[in-house]
This record gives C-alpha cells, structure tokens and sequence, in this order.
C-alpha cells in the first residue's frame, strides 16, 4: 500500500490532484491580497515610499503588485515584474523585488498616501513545472506630517 | 527617516475580509495559493488520468460527468462512476491504483433512473466491497444501492428483507464504514419512507441487514443527510442538528443528541481528518472530535463566494497538501491543516468537478496482457454436487472462480475458490446446490487481478459456453437413489407381488420406479418401500428407482436391480460324474447306457417346494422338499444341467429361475 492519491471526478475523466504544475493543460494562476495595515495608527496618514517583495522561485510568470490605499487600488503606483526560468538549474532561487512608489510629475515627486495600505500580488499563469513562494512583503513609510501631502 | 514595516502573509482568510479583518495576519484574497506559517507557496496542478477509448462505453465517448471515485484497498484498485448526459446512462468501472487501466465492470440501474441529471454518489469500501449508495431525497428516484464484490469483478444490487416480506433492493442515500458495520442510511423499508432511519449491517458482513438493527435520528421526516466518523463515535448529521450513535454493538447501540445547530446542509460536505470531522453546517465551517463542537476559525463570510447548491457539493481531503477542499462547483474553498494551523484558502480549477477519492498503490492493477491467464475452463458435468471440469491451456497458477445461479435468483459466485493444476481435470464440490431446484454453474480463470478478455464481463451468462453448465441438461443434480432389496412373494391364488425397498435421494422428494424402463408406480416422499403388484412372473424384471421434483426436474436414475417374479432358485448347484457308461441301472428318468451324474443344491425356501432337476433337453426330475442331492444320467463329459425351485402357496405351482449347474471340482 502506497500513499494515498487524491483525485477529482471532472468533465470527461478523472483528474489526479495536486500533481504538476497545470491544471489538465490550463495553467494555474493566483491572486493574493494582504490584510490592510495602518502604520501610522488608525487616525494617523502615513506616506509610502517603497515595497520589498521577497520571492522564491523556480518557475517562470509574469507578477503584477498593485499597492491598495484606503481601499483603492493605486493603478499608477503598480508595477509588473518577470520571473524566469534557471535553465542552468531547477533549484529554486530567492531575490527582492524593490520597487519605488514614487512617481515624478511637473517637476515634484509624489508619493502614496493615506491610512491603511494593502498589496495585491497576481499572476495570470504560471509556468512550470518549479516552486513560488512569497516570502516576504514589506513597505516603506514615513509618518505624514499634517497639511503635508509629498515627501522631498 | 523611513521605517520598514512588513506585512504578514501565511495567515489564511478570515470571515470578514478587508479593513475589519478579526484575526491578525488574516488575508483579504488567497487563491490558488498554500499558506503556511509566514509564507505564501502556489498551490500544485491537476493532472488529468488519460483513459483508452477501448475502456469506455458508448463507443468510447468520455463520461459527461464522473461522480465517483472509490478506492478498493484490499485490492490495490478502485472503482470510478460515470454519468453519460446524452443517454442519461450510469456506468461503473474498475481502476488501478493511478486512476489508469480502466476495465469495465457494468451499468448501473436503467437509463431512466437518473431523472435526467447526474446522480450524486455516497460510496464506501467495507470487507472486499465496495457500495455505492445514490443521495437521491426521493426514495422513488432513488437507485438501489450497489455492491462491487472486488474478488469476482462484479456489481451487485444489495437486497435485505427490512419489512418481513422477502428479500427487496435497498436504497440507501449514503454508505459508511464504522466499526466492523456498514453504516447505511435514508432508507426505512421498501414500502415506507424514513429519511431520519440510520441502519447498521450485521458486524463483519456488510452486505447483510437485520430488519431491527437501526436508529431513529430525531424527528420523523427530518432527513439524515450524512454520517461520518469523530472520535471514536459515530455522528450522524441532519442540516440543522446532530446525533451521536452510542454503543459498539447491537447489544448497546443508542443514539443521543449531540449539537442543536451544527449539522451538515449537504451529503458530501462532512469529512474525517485525524478522528476530527469537518463538516459545513449552516452557520459555515465546524468542526469536532465527538464531543464538543467548535467553528473553524471564524466561519467564512467571502464576498464575490457564496456555497451555492450544497447537494452537488462536497469535501475532500488532500494528504499530500495537507488540505481539506469544499467544492461547490469550480469554486473551492481550502483549509489548510499544515503543521497544525488551520488557515483558508480559496481555489479555482478550469473544470468543474463533481466527486473526489482516494487511490491507493501505484502499481495498481498492473494489467499487462501477458499476466492475464491464455487458457479456460471447460465443464464436464456434475455429479450430485460435484462439479468437474477441464482445465484447458492452464499453466497451472490459475484461480478458478465459481458462479451459481440457482431458480430465479441472480448470479452469484460461489467460494471457495480452487487452485487450478496442470491436470487435465479437476473436481469441486458445490454443496450449496439445492437438490430439485434448476441451476447455472459456470467457471473462469484469473490469474492475480486479471480475466482473458473473453471472461471479464461479470455476467457469465456472457461467458463462452463451454465454461457453463445447466442442469436442466441430462446430468441433473439430484443424485442416484439405490435399490437395498427386492423380494417376490405370492398373495394369492392369482396375485403376487414383488417388494422394493430404496435407498431415496432425499426424504422431501418423491420417486419414481421404473420397470423394465417403463414406469409402475411413484413412491411418495417420505417412503421408502414400493410393491409392483403386477410384474412379468417367472421372468427378470429391471428395476430402476428416480427422484423427482414437483417441478418435473428429474434426477440420475439408481442403478438396475433384476428381480426374478417367483421363488428364489437354489444355490450352490453342482454336478459330479460318478459313472461311465451304463450303470447298473438307468437313474430316475436317465436312458440305459448314459453316464452317471450325482447333482446337489442347497435350497433357499424353507417350506411347500420341490426341486426339479433338467440334463440337457430332458424331461425334469423333481424331487421333494429337504432332498439336497440326486443321481441322473446324461450324455457326455459336460451335461447342461440345470436346477431350479417349484413352490406351491394357493394352490399355484411358481418357478424359480433354472440354475446352470457347475463341475464339482472336489
């Protein structure tokens, strides 16, 4: 007697789980959305500078992180980034995506906003066959100085 | 200057996603991905089990929908159901241990039975079977619970007699293993509906139901939709409540209330982990060990997934991921059990899905067509009950399954099973053959798991001739009675009787007796003696003796016994010449100048008899009663001579039949 296989009953067949990379020949993608935080305190604004995302893979997608403030998605303040695959090895390999939240208009810098922020991380599909883990997710902020809206 | 505040992952969902969320670290959206401690892991893929279109029914077009996996672990197999929505057909196969290998087994029910919708299957293995138990509310639409006997490959409609009128098929909404019982429940009797029944097999025979063996889960009508395992009890679980079966054996079996609101809204959506069950109720999510019940983690409250159509629902758990899934549809809901958190997750899949199981052993089937046994049986006959056939082509480390079918009952397959050898053939006795009713036998090899092609469907009825045989052929099951005695008597002046005592096949049948192959008389059952009152006289008459049966099957007739119709001849009959050529005179009867021959007999009637003795074509000397020895002339060196008895009772002379006289050698 060996482990037990699980397996789902589908459309046209049986379906071994938690096998492979793919679901039948569709790839499998994910959402995740963090909890909302308020650095600064519930009563308190705060300005978002950076994020760190920490990721370790061995798989090649394409990640979208969209920062959320206040429960509104900051399009503008989002960002793409590529994992690819290690043809040399399939042992996964961590790294930190850095990305500034800052953005440059009309000669001023302009940073995020508000209260509570929270990160959504989505990828469409992923390319196996390999590992993702999100490791970590960390921002930078400054408490927000009243009247204040921008950072130097 | 800056600071850095990290943002916890890993902490699962919570019932209120967002801004509120109630448990720190809790996510607002997980999909598709595994949280554990801190971290964030994609979720693993779902591969699809590739299945020759040879296996399939309907030309080999794929099941609409496949509504059941059950494993068979004394087997290393498992059974998958299929739903075929153009014909509204059910049908069931066997597979490996990977999901592969598929072999047909049979359908299940009619086309109609289905009410046009693919059916939701309770399955469970118990002791070599495995049931399969259709979650229909409405016991009219509502098909018979099957039984898939995993040593014959055969599926079976299982039938108790519930109400006291005979064997019926039972419909049960959901099947469970407990114990050494087979948890059946949904069903009251054929002829009365009793949703709240839960019934319990006879311990260590889960095919076979005791009419009183059950328990009634609270109120009248109020449907019992699952039960499942926790703690060493059984629950059993209603949409709004739940009961506790007490006791471990017909003796101390009760059933206590045990939560007033957790339950279970759907059939499938209660399952066992650890001795925890985790079931969804109204109020979401719980989960309990036996005693007590507790939510699992706040229940979920996610706002774009709503459980919608519980019935169709179901759960499973993952051991590889460590993770129970509630699916209703494409939408899944995941709780993680990973290292002791339990944290939710959400997954979706491009396919909806309809049933899970398990799966054991990667070898599975291992149904390579070289393994597969290349000879067969061929029947001989029968014998009373034993049965012989032919081994043809066997290599000796074959099985042998043996399937009767006696009167209007089905097939049924009849153990043991016998070791086949390299002789040419073998013998079994099949001791459940009921003498006067017609009967099937039929055979086949295996070899491990695995049939030639031409014996794999269940029904031997599809099976080659020469591995069948009827008794409703010549050779017929009832046995040979034997004839012990036999004696002619004279009763009259011009009547006379002979006597046959029997040996009969069995004490309820009556016999026939044959004379001469003609038929005298029918003995009834019961008796034993039987009184020809009008045989051929002074002549052999062939008796033969045969059972029969009130539906005119009749047995093998008992071996000939020839009765003389008069007095019985004397015995030890011999002749010495004691002269050459003429004595000194003729004896009684003899011509002068004939040898001389001393003649003696011993006689077997006591009284009123002569005895006559005959030389050749000569005139017969008859001698008195008590005279044992006589001298006669004859010619030559070997006299036919001959013997032979005269009584004489009601003034009628009865002869026995002539004795051949033999050499005295002294």
């Amino acid at each position: 007697m060996s482990v037990p296989q699980a397996f789902l009953g589908g459309p046209g067949g049986i379906y071994r789980v938690a096998t492979g990379h793919d679901d039948s020949t569709d790839r499998v993608g994910f959402r995740v959305q963090t909890r909302a935080v308020a650095p600064a305190g519930a009563a308190l604004d705060s300005i978002f500078d950076r994020i760190f995302l920490s990721i370790t893979s061995s798989v090649a997608a394409t990640i979208t992180v969209t920062p959320v403030v206040d429960g509104q998605d900051m399009a503008t303040a989002a960002f793409t980034f590529s994992l690819r695959k290690n043809t040399a090895s399939t042992d996964p390999r961590s790294r930190v995506i850095e990305n500034v939240l800052r953005t440059a208009r009309s000669g001023l810098c302009l940073a995020l906003r508000g209260t509570w922020i929270s990160f959504k991380i989505e990828a469409d599909s992923v390319e196996g066959p390999g590992l993702l883990v999100l490791d970590r997710i960390a921002v930078e902020w400054d408490p927000a100085r009243a009247g204040s809206k921008e950072r130097p | 200057m800056p600071q850095l505040l990290r943002v916890p992952l890993g902490g699962g969902l919570d019932r209120y996603p967002g801004p509120i969320n109630v448990q720190p670290g809790a996510m607002q959206r997980l999909e598709n991905v595994i949280p554990y401690g801190v971290k964030l892991q994609l979720r693993r893929g779902t591969q699809s089990v590739q299945w020759p279109a040879r296996a399939l029914a309907h030309g080999g077009a794929p099941c609409s929908h496949i509504v059941c996996v059950q494993a068979v672990r004394t087997h290393t197999e498992g059974l998958v159901v299929g739903y075929y929505q153009t014909t509204q057909q059910v049908h069931v196969w066997r597979v490996s241990g990977t999901g592969e290998d598929p072999t047909y087994v049979g359908q299940w029910g009619s086309d109609t039975a289905w009410g046009g919708r693919p059916p939701v299957v309770i399955s469970e293995e118990s002791y070599g079977h495995a049931f399969l138990a259709h979650d229909e509310p409405r016991v009219g639409h509502r098909a018979p619970t099957q039984v898939y006997d995993a040593t014959a490959g055969t599926l079976t409609t299982l039938t108790a007699d519930l109400d006291g009128t005979g064997a019926a098929p039972v419909r049960f909404r959901g099947v469970v293993a407990w114990l050494s019982y087979l948890i059946g429940w949904g069903f009251g009797t054929p002829g009365d509906e009793r949703p709240e029944i839960v019934r319990a097999s006879k311990p260590g025979e889960p095919t076979e139901f005791d009419r009183d063996h059950y328990w009634i889960a609270g109120d009248r009508g109020a449907p019992v939709l699952s039960c499942a395992k926790a703690g060493g009890v059984l629950l059993v679980l209603k949409p709004t409540d739940t009961y506790r079966v007490t006791g471990t054996s017909p003796f101390n079996f009760g059933i206590v209330p045990q939560f007033a609101i957790q339950g279970c809204v759907g059939s499938r959506l209660a399952v066992t982990v650890d001795s925890v069950c985790y079931s969804w109720g109204i109020r979401g999510p719980w989960r309990t060990a036996g005693s007590t019940a507790g939510d699992i983690a706040p229940p979920l409250d996610l706002p774009d997934k709503t459980p919608t159509d519980p019935d169709q629902g179901f759960a499973f758990y993952d051991p590889i991921e460590e993770v129970i899934e509630w699916h209703f549809g494409r939408d899944v809901y995941a709780l993680v059990l990973k290292g002791g958190q339990t944290a939710w997750s959400t997954r979706t899949r491009p396919f909806e899905s309809f049933a899970a199981g398990f799966l054991y052993g990667s070898v599975g089937l291992h149904d390579p067509s070289g393994d597969q046994p290349t000879g067969y049986p061929e029947m001989v006959g029968v014998d009373d009950t034993e049965m012989t056939w032919r081994n043809v082509g066997a290599d000796g480390d074959e099985t042998l399954e043996v399937y009767l079918r006696q009167g209007q009952d089905g097939w049924e397959r009849n153990p043991p099973d016998v070791d086949v050898t390299t002789a040419p053939t073998q013998s079994r006795d099949v001791p459940d053959i009921v003498a006067g009713v017609p009967y099937d036998l039929a055979v086949r090899y295996r070899r491990g798991g695995l049939y030639d092609p031409a014996y794999r469907d269940p029904n031997p009825d599809n099976w080659p001739a020469h591995s069948r045989y009827s008794s409703l052929r010549p050779i017929t099951p009832l046995g040979k009675p034997a004839v012990s005695s036999a004696s002619w008597s004279r009763v009259g002046s011009a009547a006379e009787q002979i006597t046959l005592t029997f040996r009969p096949v069995a004490d309820d049948l009556p016999h026939v007796v044959q004379r001469d192959g003609t038929s005298v008389g029918t003995v009834q059952a019961g008796q034993v003696i039987f009184i020809d009152t009008s045989p051929r006289p002074e002549q052999y008459n062939s008796y033969t003796v045969v059972a029969h049966t009130p539906s005119g099957l009749e047995g093998t007739p008992s071996l000939p016994k020839r009765v003389w119709a008069g007095p019985d001849p004397p015995l030890s009959v011999l002749w010495r010449r004691i002269a050459i050529g003429p004595g000194p005179e003729p004896a009684p009867g003899g011509v002068l100048g004939e040898d001389e021959y001393q003649v003696s007999w011993r006689s077997q009637v006591a009284e009123s008899y002569f005895t006559e003795v005959q030389a050749d074509t000569g005139i017969p000397h008859r001698f008195g009663a008590g005279v044992r020895q006589a001298t006669i002339d004859a010619e030559g060196t070997a006299p036919l001579i001959k013997v032979r008895t005269v009584t004489v009772h009601f003034g009628v002379e009865d002869y026995s039949a002539w004795i051949t006289a033999g050499a005295d050698a002294t």
